[in-house]
């Protein structure tokens, strides 16, 4: 019989119960088998509708957690590196919701901490795990697009709800660091190379009430004379409606360009 | 210029949704936990840049 991970979970958020925690438990090779919220009625709820063994009142327990091998940092993202960072320190490799880090310096300290642990960890992008985004990679890879120059990307999404952490300038929010860091990620990804520099637009909500950008557009240049173009937001006023073309059920396209045809796929 | 469109309707006829999606990242991360065997996650990269 297969080993599982069993997972320790830090958050009890929407995505949560609507897609983490039912994907794990439906996983080949893991499941959850702790969870965490820093209000232990939230965390003895789950546990109870998910079949989860223990339920912890601070992360601190569940990561200290003998029974627990890996943790899924589900929290919001300005806690993605603090508890990412407290979990090495017990020993456990992290698999931390997107984006992992804010802004560099966050990004730094991660990494040095990361090194420092030697242990593995994994951010939330599914895109490098799926098929369809392995299949898109290898178009590109063997040139079955011809030369690719340039990969377009559009994600959008409405959300006026000023109380959402997507909406939330202190805490990581805005259309950049929720749906934008999946343009560039995915990029990245498709191209198996990095950009060297980047121009972007970005327009400010009111930040008594939204989030640090409702919308942000930019180019990114890479090696090799590769140009990201990515358009993400997280539109917050009536008038940005039009921003949400793709969206819902509709799914948001990322468009590697090449020079003999192109491959359009939902992100 | 033939263009490969795998957007909505593909997406509507996918068996892939959400859960699905982090279940096989989820698998992914468990299964270089078991083996040892790292996973290219995109983070080395990024950090040298």
């Amino acid at each position: 019989m297969t080993r599982k991970i069993r997972w320790g979970v830090l958050g009890c958020a929407g995505i949560a119960a609507k897609a983490v925690i039912p994907a794990i438990q439906s996983s080949r090779l893991g499941r959850v088998t702790a969870i965490a919220s820093r209000d232990p009625g939230k965390a003895t709820d789950m546990a109870a509708r998910f079949g989860i063994a223990s339920a912890y009142g601070s992360y601190e327990a569940l990561l200290a957690d003998p029974d627990v091998d890996a943790i899924y940092n589900l929290l919001p993202n300005h806690l993605h590196v603090p508890l990412t960072v407290m979990a090495f320190e017990h020993g456990k490799p992290v698999l931390c919701e997107k984006p992992i880090s804010l802004d560099a310096a966050q990004a730094m300290e991660f990494s040095a901490a990361q090194k420092a642990a030697g242990l593995p960890v994994c951010e939330a992008f599914m895109v490098r795990h799926h098929p369809q985004w392995k299949k898109a990679r290898a178009l590109v890879a063997e040139g079955r697009l011809g030369e690719v120059r340039t990969i377009q990307t559009i994600f959008s999404y409405y959300l006026d709800d000023p109380a959402n952490v997507r909406n939330q300038a202190g805490i990581g929010g805005g259309g950049m660091l929720d749906v934008g860091c999946y343009a560039v990620s995915t990029a990245r990804y498709l191209f198996g190379a990095e950009p060297l520099r980047a121009i972007v637009l970005m327009e400010r909500a009111d930040l008594r009430h939204g989030p640090p950008d409702e919308w942000t557009a930019g180019i990114s240049r890479g090696k090799a004379a590769h140009f990201y173009l990515f358009h993400a937001a997280c539109a917050h006023a009536e008038g940005d409606r039009a921003w949400n073309r793709w969206a819902p059920g509709n799914p948001d396209p990322l468009q590697p360009a090449g020079r003999q045809t192109d491959v359009a796929c939902a992100l | 210029m033939m263009v490969a469109t795998l957007t909505a309707e593909g997406a509507r006829r996918s068996p892939w949704n959400r859960s699905t999606n982090t279940a096989s990242m989820a698998d992914a991360f468990a299964d270089s936990l078991l083996s040892g065997t790292p996973l290219d996650t995109g983070l080395e990269a990024r950090s040298q840049t």
